[in-house]
């Protein structure tokens, strides 16, 4: 006796937490059915081993006819086939495009095109995700980029409309396609330390304040390109470290300001020196400097952490030294607050516009 | 010129992509309606194209309104080549043709390819202006309102009930033409849907006309079904009851009706002719008619049983004696109820109601489930105009099943229903029922509400009436055990009752019930024309009394002793018949409770066989200790004087009347009877019984929070809350060809609906506690070693701590009726006799027990030990031979152990009229329910929008690609949900009510990479409000008679 068919249609569609996520870790049927049996639903249910069969197919064959829905969210809400209560449509939707963490790290950033996808099967490997479960992550990450790529208004506001995401997932998924439109470097070793949620950070800021989108919410792609006059502006700011007396007097003020409140005020001082190769200033502005070119742009956050041979960077710098968060928080509070004083320089608002988000990105950054 | 059809096409969207080059589509939309055909303008290069067009209009005919459906087609534009059809969508607009239903149908459509199923949806808006029309020779019967639901729908008030109406069509089969070698799939495919559902107006419509004859407005209980007789056409037939309706108007009506004043309703202003005219052209007998036949025509009738419970006799239509104690009975019947005779013995042709649930006191005894079986001989229908051939054959079932109901002593049948096998050239027609006496007044011109009832319950107590034996105990047509009913202990109750229908509302019932099944199958040879029917006319009686068998094993297995909702399908195949009876089993307060099973070996000297037997004994006897926990079956005990002496046979007993059909002889000395409080003698003789005895015990209760039923509602669960999930579950088997036997085959069938029904509880976990209600299982076999099962239920939550609650009220509640009763009895014990004819003084029943046993073959020494018990061990032996199930003597020892006399009281009146519930906040915008019951729990039903009868068509030639055979069905019938509701959305409602999954005929052909499959749904069409926004209204109303039961129902009170 073998079973032909074997369905199971209601009128409302029942939808298995447990097992959707087994569907969308990418395990085969008889995986799932693995798995459900070791977490011992046999037991509790009192049922045998082919009702569960029976069971995960008719879920997963339900999925699967859910998947072309998944692609484009608003069907599902308005298709006719398949009555399923909106909370639990926003939770179909919600997982279906949830990514795993160790996925989005490998991924962050890279161009989402066929190479890439080439290389899933490493990254399955390499993360222990499945392979199906690794392309469903990528697609999901492509079909976004697809869809909002060269769309006016808010990168996320476009996401959250034409996927229904949460807010959360919305902003996530405006971090991914920032990074992947961008392709800032975000796999060296180096930044091996940084979990996705400090990248997404640091895309949200510069999406406010870098892209076209600050200057002019009128512009197609204006969340998703980097304001390309702001970046050749920034090498203005050269003046800062170029001009002796204006890093004098900024470095004075700085310290006169911080003196006794800081915990690591000698430290501080001594990479405030001009000549000193640990420059923290230089290396600040240098970073802005860099950003003309669109590979200098793709490594912002590799020069913000580590040391290259162009000279003193950030992060690893203050870390080296055991700076605590909080006085650092300081110091780049009162670095950036300074330069109004400085009245020999002409900059201030783009000065603003760089330094705000570099500040926020960097105190995100800097962690152990 | 009676009506104007208005159709404006809104807009589409979600069309697939059409042109591969630009990713769009070029779409407009064709509008037809009868030889008239409008289009829109082409709404180029979108797939959400907004069309808005103009009103178009169609001047049609009233009839023409009735039979031919909306028809609307999409295309795609193709300035070079031909419009390529993307979808359709068929509008049924008889909703739109009375009054008190929908006004306009406006909504998303989904639309339908049968290659390509769903592709988009589609706005439309139809109207429909009709002109009184004076004729009174028209064809037309708009206004008739169609409801599926088979009772009175809960927003109307029965006025009259006229009984049964029913009609065929017949036509050629558009798949079996010539033309259809050279024309596409898909077009074939259309013309059948298009057909059909031509031929479903037309039935309707016919239908429509035989009630507006008969005066009536309404169709209660509308069944359509259509047997696709392949080459030899397609038969579209339909039975409901003719009803006059009226509208109750204020939300007050809603409230059961025992409550609502109805005391000043006028007698019906509608005289009524005394003939039904309906079919009276019939009037020369059937049977003759048979014999002519036979040549042409191969038809052999299957001798019957009729499923009493107790007993089966092929009831057969005696001679004058008979009729005149008939007539003597149902007139001593009427008179004592105060009817008068001479309006009962209308001439009705068929005293038959499809309806399950009845207004209160309508239902005034239960006979017994009557069916009656045939296997004919398809031949091609000639002349479609004349379907006279397929009308005879239905007429003489009918017929058949009439006599068996005056058989019983009823004049009536109700739960009545017809269902066709098709396989190949031959067919099984089966129609079955539940003899009834009814109260002649509903027929009439009685009122279905409270004015009657005060009547009725001076002569019958409440909840055990229909109990009551409505044939004459001296001359039964079978041998049954009887008692004085447990209840009121005046009149007589057979000691199991079978029927059709739902548990009457005011049925005391103990405990809770259960699902039971009865599946079997029988392996045939093949065979050819003529000899095939035979071998399977042959093989009826045999799988009919063992189905009986098993569910009455089944049923003491359970502890219970009625058994509702009885349906018996028995589907022929190429190599197998199957049989599969459904029924819901309870314990009846009314009737005595039931012995156990005892089990006898044979050979009693081997001392391991005889510890086998014992083993066997002894779990079988856990099983029925572990029901009864497990249903609550704990009737209040009550010493053996109070009820008195168990009532004796008759010593008539021995007349059996026999069938007049052509069986053979050791099917008419079938007798089914079982024994009464005996324990239930089952002996294992061979492997084969052994088997049996196995498969009682393999049967797994439901888990631990789930209760299942094939009725409306749970006997002993009130308290349902407003959670429901409707659902269809298919599984198809492939039997692997080797040696299959018999008993190889009911294995696998009895895993397979065992498998069903686990995975069913187990996919339904998450809403435990909670009951299956209206489990309908059907048994197709589409080929060879293929066996089908569909089942359709809907699941339904309920509160458990209210359950506890109630069911402890109602056992006080009880237990204090109990002692009230106990002294009426002794007061008046003469009415002990009321029952009896005049002619037979009813014998002080010590007496009467001795003469009685002096006639069983009882020896004597045993009858001296069993006096207390009357034992009847030679009834049970007449029928176990037959099947090699021999009754042994009965040790008395067991009996004692298993047979305690003990009596259920009154309780639980009014129990299942409470069904409201805290109501569940989370309906949402644009949600359709769909349940095959007839009402919403937590909700009243405000409006009917109409009836939905909707026939689908699905082929596909790339099965693989769509998922195999499970994807390619499980999409399938999520359309035919979506379309269903759609529907239901654009009539304004928002749930389906009694939704039946009439066919589902699936087809495949895996080595072509093709399947197809025919769905035919109905359902009505409803608004309902939930309670909690009634909840103003009712308070207001007086709730003073009604709900007794409100332990559980704060939301009324």
């Amino acid at each position: 006796m073998t079973s032909e068919l074997d369905i199971f249609v209601g009128n409302t569609t029942l939808i298995d937490e447990e097992v959707y996520r087994l569907w969308l870790d990418g395990y085969s049927v008889s995986d799932a059915v693995a798995l459900r049996v070791r977490a011992g639903i046999l037991e509790q249910t009192g049922a045998t081993a082919a009702v569960l069969q029976s069971d995960t197919m008719d879920h997963y064959r339900t999925f699967h006819m859910l998947e072309r829905l998944l692609h484009a969210p608003p069907k599902l809400l308005h298709q006719l086939v398949f009555q399923i209560p909106p909370s639990r449509q926003a939770l179909l939707i919600e997982r279906y495009y949830a990514f795993d963490e160790a996925f989005v790290r490998e991924v962050l950033g890279k161009k989402l095109s066929k190479g890439t996808k080439k290389d899933l099967d490493d990254i399955s490997a390499k993360t222990g995700i499945t392979l199906k479960s690794c392309r469903r992550q990528f697609d999901n990450f492509k079909r976004v980029f697809k869809v909002v790529e060269e769309m006016r208004g808010s990168l996320a506001d476009n996401i959250q409309q034409h996927f229904l995401f949460s807010d959360r997932l919305a902003r996530d998924y405006a971090a991914i396609v920032f990074f992947a439109n961008n392709r800032f470097e975000t796999a060296k070793k180096k930044l091996q330390y940084l979990s996705f949620g400090d990248f997404a950070f640091c895309a949200e800021l510069m999406i406010q304040n870098w892209t076209l989108g600050a200057v002019d919410s009128q512009v197609d792609d204006m969340d998703m390109d980097l304001d390309k006059e702001f970046l050749q502006d920034l090498k203005e700011l050269k003046v800062l470290v170029a001009d002796k007396d204006l890093l004098d007097l900024h470095k004075s003020l700085v310290c006169t300001a911080l003196r006794g409140k800081l915990g690591v005020f000698s430290e501080m001082e001594a990479n405030f020196k001009p000549p000193a190769p640990q420059n923290l200033s230089r290396g600040l502005v240098n970073v802005a400097a860099k950003l003309t070119h669109n590979k200098d742009v793709r490594d912002l956050f590799v020069d913000l952490v580590e040391k290259v041979h162009l000279g003193p960077q950030f992060v690893e710098p203050c870390r080296s030294d055991h700076w605590p968060l909080g006085d650092v928080r300081l110091f780049l509070n009162q670095y950036s607050v300074t330069v109004h004083s400085l009245d020999g320089f002409r900059h201030q608002a783009l000065w603003d516009r760089y330094m705000d988000t570099l500040r926020g990105c960097l105190l995100r950054l800097y962690h152990d | 010129m009676p009506g104007k059809l208005k159709v404006k096409i809104v807009a589409g969207r979600h069309l697939p992509v059409m042109d591969r080059a630009s990713d769009l589509t070029d779409a407009f939309v064709e509008v037809k309606f009868g030889n008239t055909t409008f289009k829109t303008d082409v709404y180029l290069k979108s797939l959400n194209p907004q069309w808005n067009s103009e009103w178009f209009k169609f001047e049609v005919d009233d009839e023409d309104l009735q039979d031919e459906p909306l028809q609307i087609t999409v295309l795609d534009h193709d300035t070079y080549s031909a419009n390529d059809a993307i979808g359709k969508v068929y509008i049924d607009i008889d909703p739109l043709l009375y009054s008190e239903a929908a006004t306009v149908i406006s909504g998303w459509f989904p639309i339908y390819d049968t290659i390509h199923g769903i592709r988009g949806e589609i706005n439309v808006v139809v109207k429909v202006d009709l002109f009184n029309d004076l004729n009174r020779f028209r064809q037309s019967s708009c206004g008739v309102k169609f409801f599926c639901t088979t009772s009175i729908p809960k927003c109307y008030r029965a006025v009259i009930i006229h009984g049964f109406v029913e009609e065929l069509v017949v036509n050629e089969d558009p798949e079996y033409q010539w033309i259809d070698r050279i024309r596409t799939p898909r077009a074939s495919n259309e013309a059948r849907q298009r057909l059909i559902s031509l031929m479903s107006g037309e039935l309707q419509r016919k239908i429509g006309l035989k009630v507006l004859e008969m005066r009536g407005n309404a169709v209660v209980g509308y069944l359509q079904c259509f047997d696709l007789e392949g080459e030899s056409g397609l038969v579209v037939r339909a039975i409901g009851t003719a009803c006059t309706l009226d509208k109750l108007s204020s939300p007050a009506a809603f409230l059961p009706a025992c409550n609502s004043p109805s005391k000043e309703m006028k007698e019906s202003p509608l005289a009524h002719p005394p003939s039904h005219g309906c079919r009276s052209t019939h009037n020369s007998p059937i049977h003759t008619a048979t014999g002519s036949r036979l040549t042409q025509n191969f038809s052999v009738s299957v001798p019957t049983l009729i499923y009493t419970g107790m007993g089966s006799g092929s009831a057969g239509k005696e001679g004058g004696p008979f009729k005149a104690l008939l007539r003597q009975q149902t007139q001593s019947a009427l008179e004592q109820r105060g009817g008068s005779p001479h309006r009962f013995c209308r001439r009705r042709e068929f005293p038959f109601f499809t309806l399950t649930a009845f207004p209160p006191g309508f239902l005034v005894h239960v006979g017994g489930v009557v069916s009656a079986r045939s296997v004919k001989l398809l031949d091609r229908i000639h002349n479609p105009d004349e379907p006279e051939t397929r009308d005879a054959w239905w007429a003489e079932i009918r017929q058949e099943i009439k006599s068996h109901a005056k058989a019983l002593g009823c004049h009536a049948v109700v739960g009545y229903s017809e269902s066709t096998s098709i396989c190949e050239e031959v067919c099984i027609l089966s129609a079955s029922g539940t003899a009834a006496v009814l109260n002649p007044r509903f027929l009439q011109d009685g009122t279905v509400e409270g004015c009657l009832e005060q009547r009725i319950e001076e002569n019958l107590p409440a909840g055990c009436g229909f109990c009551h034996i409505p044939y004459d105990e001296l001359n039964m047509p079978f041998p049954a055990h009887l008692t004085y009913c447990y209840n009121c202990r005046k009149q007589k109750v057979p000691d199991v009752l079978f029927t059709t229908i739902d548990l009457p509302t005011d049925a005391t019932v103990v405990g809770k019930g259960c699902l039971i099944q009865a599946r079997l199958c029988r392996l045939k040879k093949k065979a050819q024309a003529e000899a095939n029917a035979t071998a399977i006319s042959n093989l009826l009686p045999f799988m009919e009394y063992e189905v009986h068998t098993q569910l009455m094993n089944k049923l003491k297995l359970k502890g219970m002793n009625a058994l509702f909702g009885l349906r018996i399908q028995i589907t022929v195949g190429e190599n197998m018949l199957m049989g599969l009876a459904s029924a819901t089993a309870v314990y009846l307060a009314a009737l005595p409770m039931p012995g156990g099973i005892q089990i006898a070996g044979k050979t009693p000297s081997d001392g391991s066989y005889e510890q086998h037997i014992s083993h066997m004994q002894k779990k079988i006897s856990d099983t029925i200790a572990k029901n009864k926990e497990l249903y609550e079956i704990n009737p209040p005990e009550i010493s053996e004087e109070i009820i008195g002496s168990p009532i004796p046979e008759p010593k008539q007993r021995s007349r059996l009347l026999r069938s007049q059909s052509e069986s053979s002889d050791e099917v008419t000395e079938l007798d089914l009877s079982h024994g009464k409080k005996d324990a239930f003698v089952l002996e294992i003789d061979d492997t084969d019984a052994m088997e049996d005895v196995h498969s009682l015990l393999t049967d797994v209760p439901p888990p631990s929070g789930f209760y299942s039923c094939n009725t409306e509602i749970m006997p002993g669960i009130n308290n349902w809350t407003s959670e429901i999930q409707m659902f269809t579950s298919v599984r198809v088997i492939r039997l692997s060809s080797l040696n299959l036997t018999n008993q190889a085959l009911n294995k696998n069938f009895n895993d397979l609906c065992e498998n069903l029904l686990k995975s069913l509880y187990f996919k339904l976990r998450s809403m435990i506690p909670c009951c299956l209600c209206h489990v309908n299982f059907t048994v197709s076999l589409p080929e060879d070693e293929l066996i089908q099962v569909t089942v359709t239920a809907v699941a339904i939550t309920f509160d458990k701590n209210q359950a506890l609650q109630t069911t402890k009220t109602h056992i006080e509640k009880s237990l204090q009726r109990a002692s009230t009763d106990n002294e009426e009895l002794l007061q008046f014990p003469l009415e002990l006799c009321s029952d009896s004819l005049p002619s037979h003084p009813f014998p002080p029943a010590k007496e009467h027990l001795e003469s009685a046993r002096s006639n069983s073959g009882i020896p004597a020494a045993q009858r001296a030990t069993s006096v207390d018990y009357s034992s009847f061990a030679d009834r049970c032996s007449s029928w176990i031979e037959l099947i090699k199930l021999k009754a042994q003597t009965i040790r008395r020892g067991s009996i004692k152990t298993t047979v305690t006399v003990e009596k259920a009281s009154p309780m639980g009146e009014g129990n299942f009229r409470n069904r409201s519930a805290p109501p569940c906040a989370n309906s949402t915008v644009g949600v359709v329910k769909m349940t095959p019951l007839s009402f919403i729990p937590g909700a009243k039903i405000t409006k009917y929008l109409g009836i939905i009868n909707m026939f689908f068509i699905r082929e596909t030639t790339s099965l693989r690609e769509e998922g195999g055979v499970s994807g390619f069905l499980h999409a399938f019938i999520a359309e035919v949900f979506a379309m269903v509701r759609a529907h239901v959305a654009a009539l304004g409602g928002n749930a389906v009510v009694s939704y039946i999954m009439k066919q589902c005929v699936f087809m495949e052909n895996p080595n072509k990479n093709q399947a197809q499959c025919l769905i035919n749904v109905s359902g009505d069409a409803v608004i309902f409000v939930r309670e909690s926004e009634l909840e103003v209204i009712s308070t207001q109303q007086p709730t003073a008679n009604c709900q007794q039961s409100c332990a559980g129902g704060e939301v009324t009170t």
